[in-house]
């Protein structure tokens, strides 16, 4: 694949400068070919990671606008994009060309191998690439508007708060580890924050006179400076990967295993059923509103969140055993693995 | 106590009983020592843990309650071997007795456990037999009351003299061991039932620690659908609790 064909907006102008490891800037030399910065009418510009080398990118749809979507390529050509297809579970949004391009892009692939805690990582926000840790990678989280419990990946990094919004984070090798979905209130993140004398030179925003033309001023970087982290989050890497995947296939669809019921933790132990799709597979399988769903696929199921984890874990197509407790009676039940947003929507 | 009580009992001193429950566990507390006294253990762990001062989004009283709820009380590992040392020496202390009573013809010297609380007294099944009328050798039945969970030999007072003579002595003292024997034993279980109130009571303070050490903040995450005016994002709050959070599936 022609990668250097096209250099992005994003990178165009911030040329390798002094003082960079030779080891930071191979990194970013990989990870900037599979970036594009997306401008909109009605949002500030955020990052997009090439998925595909047919010009399919991934996106957060929480910090995407919703008109004039373009991406400015450093040739100088505008290219216009439009949202293939969204990802209710994730928010994450697939962009593609809206007109025929005839530029080749480097398509990011999602990492694959395990990835430790505290590792170094590079976060794309905005057009400022900064250096991350990941503090968790198994986060639980409950992500509108499905209500889904997902894992989740937590990052710190420091940037100025405008650019954070759908920040892209690659390790080293260029590998897509996160999306940025959301982040924790300044309260909260000041709380998490480390010492401002344990962080190392590394996890400092890097000098402006090294990145050139989208770096970040050098007074606002000391306004910012150490201690100042902010907490984001991403879906897991392992979720993310089932979103490109999907956004790849010829549906341009993640399948994410459902039953279609939504539920809250029952006083006793067990997640109780509060409503139930119309023609889901929970309704199918004649689970009940009330019902409690103390076991499934063999686990048993202390309350709600337990439920949904083990839930989200199916497979879409198979079937899976549900034991119930309805009016006081134990009930077993086998239902078909949905998708509600995938290939077969139930 | 039994055991079963003892999870109203927490959870009534973590304000979770309702409705009729909490009458039930009143109407327990109001007849029984033992539960009075478990349940202000646990209310004052309660007030403890209310008064733990810590970052809300590390360290929620609620997830630590929610967490002891979940995982109870840890199982006791043992006994250390010089909490045994009571059985023994209560049964020295018992042999002593006898030993002086049959070579002396001196009243037995009454083991007193008024200094117990009654209430960590568990009734013991005890047919003890002392003698009605010392100077019949006659004896008869001393029926445990439990009633008030606590045995009526181990009043004290309640043991007499034998008055033993020469022509009776073997039988009496024989009987009197019997009583001493008895006493001893209740007064072993008393001993030992301290202990393991004791030894629970720091299992469920262990377990609070344990909690709260092993508490790093990770609660379940919820993002709203609220854009966060600083970071253009989505926002995410902490929570330590998951009850009620409606979640798809």
């Amino acid at each position: 694949m022609s990668s250097l064909a096209v250099s992005l907006a994003l990178v165009g102008a911030a040329g390798v400068g002094q003082g960079l490891s030779r080891e930071d800037q191979a990194a970013w030399s990989r990870i900037r070919e599979s970036v594009v910065l997306v401008r909109s009418n009605t949002a500030p510009a955020v990052p997009a990671a090439c998925i595909d080398a047919r010009g399919y990118f991934i996106v957060s749809r929480a910090a995407l606008g919703s008109s004039g979507l373009t991406a400015s390529l450093d040739s100088g050509l505008v290219v216009p994009l439009v949202i293939r297809s969204v990802d209710e579970v994730t928010q994450l949004a697939l962009l593609v060309p809206s007109v025929p391009v005839t530029a080749r892009f480097r398509p990011a692939e999602p990492i694959r191998n395990a990835l430790k805690p505290g590792a170094k990582l590079f976060a794309v926000l905005g057009d400022k690439p900064v250096r991350a840790d990941v503090a968790s990678l198994n986060r639980q989280g409950v992500v509108p508007p499905e209500r889904r419990v997902l894992p989740l990946a937590e990052f710190r990094f420091e940037a100025l708060p405008q650019h954070i919004a759908g920040a892209l984070v690659f390790t080293n090798k260029g590998e897509l580890v996160g999306i940025v979905n959301a982040t924790l209130p300044a309260s909260q993140s000041r709380e998490k924050s480390v010492d401002a004398q344990a962080l190392s030179a590394e996890n400092r925003l890097w000098p402006p006179a090294q990145l050139g033309g989208g770096a970040i001023a050098e007074n606002v970087m000391r306004q910012f400076g150490p201690g100042g982290l902010t907490v984001a989050y991403s879906v897991a890497p392992s979720v993310l990967g089932r979103v490109i995947e999907g956004f790849r296939s010829p549906t341009h669809k993640a399948a994410h295993p459902t039953l279609g019921v939504f539920c809250k933790d029952h006083p006793s132990g067990g997640a109780e059923i509060q409503s139930i799709t119309a023609g889901s597979p929970a309704e199918s399988a004649g689970l009940q509103v009330g019902d409690i769903i103390v076991g499934i696929a063999g686990t048993p199921v202390r309350n709600q969140i337990e439920f949904a984890t083990v839930m989200f874990q199916q497979k879409v197509g198979s079937k899976v055993a549900i034991k119930v407790v309805r009016g006081g009676e134990a009930v077993d039940v086998i239902a078909n693995v949905g998708s509600s947003q995938g290939a077969e929507p139930y | 106590m039994k055991h079963r009580y003892e999870d109203e009992l927490i959870r009534l001193a973590f304000g979770e009983l309702e409705g009729d429950a909490v009458e039930g566990a009143r109407r327990l507390l109001a007849s029984d020592p033992e539960a009075r006294r478990v349940f202000e253990s646990y209310a004052r762990l309660a007030d403890g843990l209310k008064g733990l001062e810590a970052p809300a989004h590390q360290l929620s009283t609620e997830r630590l309650r929610e967490r002891i709820l979940r995982d109870g009380l840890k199982q006791r590992s043992g006994v250390p071997f010089w909490r045994l040392a009571w059985m023994p020496a209560a049964a020295g202390l018992v042999a002593l007795a006898i030993t002086a009573k049959l070579h002396s013809g001196a009243p037995a010297v009454p083991l007193s456990v008024d200094a117990l609380p009654s209430s960590a007294i568990e009734g013991p099944q005890l047919d003890v037999r002392v003698p009605a009328d010392p100077s019949s050798g006659a004896t008869e039945a001393v029926a445990p009351d439990f009633s008030g969970r606590r045995p009526s030999i181990l009043a004290h007072g309640q043991v007499h003299d034998t008055g033993a003579r020469p022509s009776a002595r073997g039988a009496r003292s024989n009987e009197a061991s019997g009583a001493l024997a008895a006493r001893g034993e209740a007064a072993v279980k008393v001993a030992l039932r301290l202990e393991e109130l004791e030894e629970r009571a720091r299992s469920f303070e262990a377990a609070v620690l344990e909690a709260a050490a092993g508490d790093n903040g990770d609660g379940l995450v919820i993002i709203s659908l609220e854009t966060d005016a600083d970071t253009g994002a989505r926002r995410a709050v902490e929570v330590p609790s998951a009850s009620n959070v409606i979640v798809g599936g």
